[in-house]
């Protein structure tokens, strides 16, 4: 069952995206926040769409952009690939190699100036998705099938 | 195997020759048609400006080694030579490109969403089409992608997150009892079908050598297209496509409703050789508006078959 997401929460998501990456709450004009169980769509925000949720049932709205249980919040990859680009902390920037390496080897081991937690992969400027970041090492999070697509034979520049 | 690695010149199967062998007479330059199906299916790529502009597409990839031609009367669309591989790249994981036949880029193309409006793909998986519209509509709009079964709608739902169409909303309903209490301004109904036009000789053969399958297909195409034109607005617009030749399932499935005067047939512009509908078949007669239709055929786009409606329900 999907719902708008109700004042209160609508201001909690922002918050979150504000203070983990610094996106400012400006990014999401125009869009709308909707729930299904612990999973947040968001959705261009258009006329006609409460109606068509009233009216319709759906499966899913527009790109999950976050998956809430009770303590942890944790970002998605396709929310952040829409409007990662406007963060401005806990962002980490992969070259050719750190990225061969983080395909390869599944995780990239040093200091990489990152908050512990979920934070955001860049290839060259180019949002790539989640990854998390703990006790001094990146794991992907960017989910698993993506990832092996991507992996190939663990050179990047086969294409 | 990948269609690019296809062998150029496959024998076709006696049952294959004997299922288009019908066409014989429609089909301009049918030996010429033959022989385009004997060759590798092309591969096409959508840029997929939602995420990126063509032109950093276009260099982005040309800098990573693609190799791409751009395609004369789609600005967003590129025949891509290389990689082999394109569901396999950062480009592709980012979001910046959907790999898709050329001719099914038509059907958005024709149908022709702006900004602002709702619109229904009743047979949206797995989602090239509905995307199409989504990115057309800069998702300054909202697309229903409708499709019955759980595993397309999940690969609908992959396409989704990876181009980032935040106005795609996906229901899960039989399309020929979809509820009605929403209209739309326009519709796009490509609907299961025999698949004709996906055929290259070397693959399997069509669905359509048993001819019940074309019955079958052709009642099923009826009623959905009964219920999409339920859910169109008056003054709404209405593509109807499918990627066959046979005119069972698709002038004769629109022939009814444009004789009793509940849709008429718009023409339709577009820069690709292409021949009309039929007005006749065997015995059968159709409306001359069904002219107004399109029948692509290979040797005329290198690509899928296709046949292309453009429909209005009057105010």
């Amino acid at each position: 069952m999907l719902s708008f997401a109700s004042r209160d929460e609508h201001g909690q998501i922002l918050t979150y995206f504000s203070t983990r990456f610094g996106i400012p709450g400006g990014s999401f004009d125009g869009f709308c926040f909707i729930k299904s169980g612990n999973t947040v769509w968001g959705v261009s925000g258009v006329p006609g769409l409460a109606e068509i949720l009233s009216g319709l049932k759906l499966e899913t709205a527009g790109i999950p952009l976050l998956r809430m249980k009770k303590t942890l919040w944790k970002p998605t990859t396709a929310g952040l690939q829409s409007f990662g680009h406007h963060a401005t902390r806990n962002t980490v920037e992969l070259n050719d190699e750190t990225l061969g390496v983080l395909l390869r080897e599944g995780f990239l081991v040093g200091d990489l100036c990152l908050e512990p937690g979920f934070v955001i992969m860049k290839w060259t400027g180019r949002v790539l998705g989640c990854g998390l970041y703990s006790k001094g090492s990146l794991r992907s999070q960017v989910p698993a099938e993506s990832w092996r697509q991507i992996r190939g034979k663990g050179d990047i520049q086969e294409i | 195997m990948p269609s690019s690695e296809l062998p150029t010149h496959p024998t076709p199967s006696t049952e294959s020759v004997r299922t288009f062998e019908r066409y014989r007479e429609i089909i301009p330059d049918y030996e010429g048609f033959l022989e385009a199906s004997r060759q590798p299916l092309p591969a096409h790529i959508r840029v997929n400006t939602l995420k990126i502009g063509v032109e950093e597409a276009r260099e982005l990839m040309a800098e990573r080694g693609y190799e791409l031609e751009p395609v004369k009367g789609i600005e967003e669309a590129f025949r891509l030579h290389q990689p082999k591989r394109p569901g396999s790249t950062l480009e592709f994981f980012l979001g910046y490109y959907h790999i898709q036949g050329l001719t099914s880029m038509f059907p958005a193309k024709i149908l022709d969403a702006q900004p602002g409006e709702i619109v229904l793909d009743l047979c949206a998986a797995p989602g090239g089409k509905a995307t199409h519209l989504a990115q057309m509509m800069k998702n300054r709009g909202l697309v229903v992608a409708n499709d019955t079964t759980i595993d397309r709608i999940a690969i609908l739902r992959s396409h989704i997150d990876r181009l980032g169409t935040t106005s795609l909303l996906v229901s899960r309903y039989d399309g020929r009892i979809f509820p009605t209490r929403i209209l739309f301004d326009r519709v796009l109904l490509d609907p299961p079908c025999s698949g004709e036009g996906t055929y290259r000789f070397g693959r399997t053969s069509p669905l359509s050598t048993d001819p019940g399958v074309v019955r079958r297909l052709a009642g099923l195409q009826q009623r959905l297209l009964r219920r999409a034109l339920d859910l169109l607005r008056p003054g709404g617009t209405l593509v109807y496509s499918t990627c066959t030749y046979a005119p069972e399932e698709n002038e004769e499935v629109i022939h009814p409703f444009v004789t009793n005067g509940e849709v008429e047939v718009l023409s339709i512009d577009i820069p690709f050789p292409h021949s009309p509908g039929l007005t006749s078949w065997g015995e059968k007669i159709f409306h001359t508006d069904l002219a107004k239709a399109l029948r692509i055929y290979p040797n005329q786009v290198d690509s899928w078959g296709f046949f292309i409606a453009k429909l209005r329900k009057p105010r």
